[in-house]
């Protein structure tokens, strides 16, 4: 389960993620990749946490904020996927319990989406209010009251995902009958290869494919002309 | 009064980072960018040239965060030489192109690229990957910025002829070929972490299997088919196999 003090820290994370996802500097902290992580480490799992993230983070690589679209809240799906991930027994395999993280962490991106439109609908109240120019309406205050609706949504949206999901979680990944954690670690193998064609999808054209391809054949032939490791064979990729 | 410092400068970049805090459907980032551009209105024509400046500013406006910085250099510029009109239309004019140049530039090439170096790491077990990521994106971020802060700033409406000549799109175009190739990694890193490729010969047939699905999948994305369905159908997929085993 989950404690006060992870659920403080899960809601502090939610509304950093939501700030650097939009209002603020945009570093890319809230990538799938990172964020996971980050949800893992305060949850002691960091290399779940991070598979977790660099799975979603292949899915959703190419599905950017242009123009007036809204993109999936790939941040909150990445939090609560590791932390839904951290509530399954510690047996299983690592790409079973990512894969059902995932699972179940994943309807939240869209979730968020929702939340995220609804914050910037009532932000469009502040441009009437920056026109106006009434009292207590500079620009500075108008900034930080989105600023602070952005933290606030996320925050709430990472709580709530938080608490209400993981009593589910934990009962049913105890109801779980070996074949289907079987059928979890399969899927989480396979899931790299549906987020690379997610990302495959997007780079259309003779030169990429040949690219591909090179990068396929440099993949088994460079580690062992280098005597390394296969890529995937690291301490924890299993 | 009087001629813009290297202070009020760095409090406009500095104001700007927070262009996205009050986005909306209406304005999109009109509030962010009146909000950046007030030190330097209040440095060069006190409390009413922010007024008058407000109203001027607040139009919509909706750029890539990021190029927004060149755009914001050349306003301040012009606004400096005491051409507020021209600053208005310049924003008007500069935002289609620099969201298109950013968008494909930042959000279609370099976040991409590194972060399937950080995946390919990943996936090799190198626990520092998003952190080397964040410090990477962040010098590309930030170093970015800046550069386009001063160059716009600098060149005043000249900032279109030098976005021209910097040959961004070339290297968009190189750096989307670096991701094709880190994807061919990625899917070999996530063919050969299963179970039964052992040797050689089963590597080297699960590292085609994998691509050959990523290949086709990518084809059926192409034609409207959802990823995240994939997600679901592979693991019902997969219980289904071993139900029937």
């Amino acid at each position: 389960m989950i404690g006060l003090e992870t659920g403080v820290a899960l809601g502090l994370l939610g509304g950093f993620l939501a700030l650097d996802r939009t209002a603020f500097l945009q570093c890319m902290v809230s990538r799938p990749l990172v964020a996971s992580t980050l949800a893992g480490v305060l949850l002691g799992e960091m290399h779940l946490g991070m598979r977790c993230g660099l799975l979603l983070e292949l899915l959703w690589l190419m599905d950017p904020p242009v123009g007036a679209s809204v993109p999936p809240d790939e941040s909150l799906a990445a939090v609560l996927s590791a932390t839904y991930a951290s509530l399954t027994p510690a047996g299983w395999a690592l790409p079973a319990r990512a894969a059902l993280g995932i699972l179940l962490g994943l309807p939240f991106g869209y979730l968020g989406r929702w939340v995220d439109v609804r914050v910037r609908r009532a932000n469009g109240r502040l441009i009437a209010r920056a026109r106006e120019g009434r009292e207590g309406s500079s620009l500075g205050r108008l900034q930080r009251i989105g600023a602070v609706r952005f933290f606030v949504a996320g925050a709430a949206a990472a709580v709530a995902g938080a608490f209400a999901g993981a009593p589910l979680v934990a009962h049913l990944a105890m109801a779980v009958p070996p074949k289907v954690v079987a059928a979890l670690e399969w899927s989480g193998g396979l899931l790299p290869v549906v987020g690379v064609a997610a990302v495959l999808a997007a780079l259309p054209g003779r030169t990429n494919r040949a690219l591909f391809g090179a990068g396929v054949l440099g993949g088994l032939v460079l580690p062992r002309l280098l005597a390394v490791p296969w890529p995937g064979r690291g301490p924890w990729a299993r | 009064m009087g001629a813009l410092r290297r202070r009020d400068l760095a409090r406009v970049f500095g104001r700007s980072l927070w262009l996205q805090a009050s986005w909306s459907f209406e304005g999109m980032q009109s509030v962010g960018f009146a909000y950046a551009v007030e030190p330097a209105l209040l440095r060069l024509g006190g409390p009413q040239a922010v007024v008058e400046g407000r109203v001027r500013h607040l139009e919509f406006f909706n750029t890539h965060p990021y190029l927004a910085a060149a755009i914001l250099g050349c306003v301040v510029k012009l606004e400096e030489q005491g051409q507020p009109e021209a600053a208005r239309k310049v924003k008007g004019v500069l935002m289609g192109p620099c969201g298109a140049l950013g968008d494909t530039l930042y959000w279609g090439a370099v976040k991409p690229v590194l972060l399937l170096a950080a995946v390919a790491a990943a996936l090799q077990g190198v626990l520092w990957a998003p952190w080397l990521f964040l410090g990477l994106f962040g010098a590309a971020n930030l170093g970015g910025r800046l550069f386009f802060f001063v160059e716009g700033y600098r060149e005043g409406i000249g900032i279109v002829q030098k976005l021209g000549e910097l040959n961004l799109l070339t290297l968009t175009r190189r750096l989307k070929g670096a991701c094709a190739l880190l994807l061919g990694l990625v899917v070999t890193g996530s063919a050969t972490g299963w179970p039964s490729s052992t040797g050689w010969a089963p590597l080297a047939v699960g590292a085609a299997a994998a691509a050959g699905a990523a290949v086709g999948l990518a084809w059926a994305y192409r034609r409207g088919f959802r990823p995240v369905w994939t997600v679901y159908l592979t693991a019902a997929l997969a219980a289904g196999i071993l139900a029937w085993k």
